[in-house]
């Protein structure tokens, strides 16, 4: 009974003094779903948010609020002025750049993200080809915002074309902060009254350099990215086709002579045939099979080879996160070599399809 | 009005020395290595672990030669009256520093992630009046609470676990690219590892003294190899520049996860790793009331009391992280080096006196 007492009176002390005070109530708290960074004219930044709006029962409505400003705070500041409600930065969805504001410097808004505790980390992060107000204002047209619209887009993405799966705001800093990497993110444009996905933007340090297009996007991420998915078809001039579902693994080994670095890719792609319109008599033995995987793969090996050399010639540049496999072998302080001497280097790409499975028909 | 009981059996011994280094150590250690040794930290902070083990070594020997006689006595045999009242003192001092790092880290830790709306102050009132209760039962208390917390310890691992195939090895890599800074690191480690001094103080009231030694082995390796798994598993999500970049790395890999129902692991992870706080703290609580009792030649009792007012007092002083920060890059060496010294000086002192007869009082 004594020591109940005692017990009661710590635990009564506690409740007393760790009540939660200083928040806000939900009545007048708001739900960011997204937030948008933006470069006006005369080099002023711009921010746009999205955030709901519960109006009554079962009725959720959105809007945005666009700022500008010298710095994101300084847009925090004016935006205080303009909305009714308090806003918590813990629950951003996405975080959209625009072009303009990713060839501009994105350096503040890593900064911010990263140092504010409360931040979600795994925020989604892409580029926009049109201002992001102009994004974010659109109607969206199976959720409530925009913002979940995008990201419902970039995460159901994963299933096809091999796209990246390190899309968050964390993946984000690991590629700015590791040695020999880039930030390569999701780049979204206006497609009629909705959004697509039109490609990677590619960074160096933290601009924005380039697009790679939604064509070449393929060839490229079956190249950077390891265990992703995506379906691969080999058509003939008698409009004949052979589609397959693909998982692709991926292995990377460096060479060192004095002089250059090579890279040797090498990629396994486990598959199953989706789709055979090739031979009407067409029986799927063991010969058969091996015969059309060599056959392709030599074909999707000879069109990742130029895939390469293009991007290593035209633009010097490693959009296929090997470098950092360089500078594990080479020692981290050797990051500026690598980097200097890649147009030197050579790539040797060696594509493998494995047949898994040919589905339900054999014959 | 408490009647304390010192006794604890080999277990606890262990599970003592095995809770009293997890401090807010545990958190910060991957960004204080990392900025030295880059992506080979992990191997300074496993080579670190010679501290503990080298203490508790030490200690068990230096014991078992004086007779398993408490630590002021032995002290008087060896040293004479008046070194021993000096060194109970600096041990006084040693563990006043420790526990106000220990609790002001863990204020901050607090206001910096989950409980913003909170007060510092208010936290360290709290623990300090809650630390004051647990100390005031005696060793045989600390025991059995640091028993029953041990197996928090594995879930504290199994977390940081869910990252074991989420990391890179590209980061990790080459393992050793320079020895000169993975030796530097190592004094970064000495803070996490700190604490476990205590087994100066406890090993005395071990009742069954027979493989004390393998115990006290077993409670370092498992701190050590824990420090060592989350330092790995952090650069090799991180990579090393992100993680010497951060202020507590293993927070922000806790909170990186991403989870269908929990929004990530950070408030748990809080939540288990604040309960081994307040075991670390009754531990360093329990070192100062004992060595105060013998300073000021009054009942450990009281002592436990004066001892929390001073902890309030000075872990209010050291809020702000670049505060504390500062305060253990200046204090924290000293005391490690002294402690090395000294239990050197004793190990040989006592090795020299073994021979003579000692009756356990």
């Amino acid at each position: 009974m004594r020591y109940l007492k005692k017990i009661s009176y710590i635990v009564l002390f506690i409740f007393i003094f760790s009540s939660c005070y200083n928040k806000a109530p939900i009545e007048r708290t708001s739900i960011i779903s997204g937030v948008g960074h933006d470069l006006k004219s005369n080099k002023k930044l711009s921010s746009t948010f999205e955030f709901t709006v519960f109006k009554g029962q079962n009725i959720i409505d959105k809007m945005i609020v666009t700022t500008e400003g010298t710095s994101i705070f300084d847009m925090y500041n004016k935006r205080l002025l303009i909305t009714k409600r308090k806003h918590l930065p813990g629950t951003i969805r996405l975080l959209l750049i625009s072009e303009n504001r990713a060839k501009y410097g994105i350096s503040d808004i890593i900064d911010a993200f990263l140092r504010d505790q409360e931040r979600n980390l795994n925020t989604t992060v892409a580029v926009s080809k049109q201002s992001t107000e102009n994004i974010l204002k659109m109607n969206p047209k199976d959720s409530n915002t925009m913002s979940e619209e995008i990201e419902d887009l970039i995460k159901s993405s994963f299933e096809a074309n091999f796209t990246q799966n390190d899309v968050t705001i964390k993946d984000l800093f690991n590629m700015y902060y590791q040695e020999g990497r880039h930030i390569m993110i999701p780049y979204v444009e206006k497609f009629k009254d909705t959004i697509k996905l039109g490609g990677i933007a590619v960074f160096k340090d933290d601009k924005m350099i380039f697009v790679i297009p939604e064509e070449e996007a393929k060839y490229v991420n079956i190249l950077r990215n390891d265990k992703a998915q995506g379906f691969l078809s080999f058509t003939s001039e008698t409009s004949k086709s052979f589609d397959i579902a693909c998982q692709s693994r991926r292995k990377i080994k460096v060479d060192y002579d004095d002089e250059n670095i090579v890279y040797n890719i090498n990629i396994l792609i486990y598959a199953s045939i989706k789709e055979a319109n090739i031979d009407n008599s067409l029986e799927l033995s063991k010969e058969k099979i091996t015969e059309l995987e060599e056959k392709y793969s030599k074909e999707i090996s000879k069109k990742l080879q130029e895939i390469s050399d293009k991007y290593k010639n035209n633009y010097q540049f490693d959009a296929f996160d090997i470098q950092k496999y360089a500078i594990a072998i080479l020692g981290k302080d050797k990051q500026k070599y690598v980097e200097d001497n890649f147009k030197n280097s050579k790539i040797n790409v060696q594509a493998k399809i494995k047949i898994l499975s040919s589905g339900r028909i054999i014959r | 009005m408490f009647k304390y009981n010192n006794q604890i059996t080999k277990n606890q011994y262990m599970f003592i020395i095995q809770n009293s280094m997890i401090g807010v150590g545990i958190l910060s250690l991957a960004s204080e290595v990392c900025k030295e040794a880059q992506q080979s930290g992990w191997i300074s902070t496993f080579l670190g672990g010679f501290y503990p083990i080298f203490v508790v070594t030490l200690t068990t020997i230096i014991f078992k030669n004086m007779n398993f006689n408490e630590f002021f006595e032995i002290n008087r045999r060896i040293y004479g009256k008046f070194l021993a009242y000096i060194f109970t003192i600096f041990f006084f001092i040693n563990f006043t520093f420790f526990t106000s790092f220990v609790l002001s880290g863990f204020t901050n830790v607090l206001t910096f992630s989950t409980t913003k709306f909170l007060s510092p102050y208010v936290i360290i009132v709290l623990t300090s009046v809650l630390i004051y209760f647990t100390i005031n039962q005696g060793l045989t208390n600390i025991g059995r609470l640091s028993e029953l917390l041990f197996y928090l310890t594995i879930l504290l691992l199994i977390i940081p676990i869910y990252f074991i195939n989420k990391g890179n090895s590209t980061n990790l890599l080459p393992i050793i690219s320079n020895t000169n800074s993975i030796i530097k690191a190592i004094p970064k480690t000495f803070f996490s590892y700190s604490g476990v001094e205590i087994s100066l103080f406890i090993i005395p009231f071990v009742t069954d003294t027979k493989n004390v030694l393998a115990s006290g082995i077993k409670g370092s390796l498992i701190t050590i190899i824990l420090y060592s798994v989350t330092v790995i598993l952090t650069i090799s999500y991180c990579g090393y520049v992100l993680t010497s970049k951060l202020q507590y790395p293993l927070l922000y890999l806790v909170s990186a996860a991403d989870l269908p129902i929990l929004s990530n692991f950070e408030p748990l992870f809080i939540f288990l790793w604040g309960n081994k706080i307040f075991q670390t703290l009754a531990v360093g609580c329990f070192g100062m009331s004992y060595t105060l009792s013998f300073i000021i030649k009054n009942s450990y009792n009281r002592c436990c009391l004066f001892t929390c007012l001073l902890i309030i007092f000075t872990s209010s002083i050291l809020i702000p992280e670049h505060n504390r920060s500062m305060v253990i890059d200046i204090v924290m060496p000293y005391l490690v080096y002294t402690i090395i010294i000294y239990t050197l000086l004793t190990f040989i002192l006592s090795y020299l006196k073994r021979g003579e007869i000692f009756e356990k009082n």
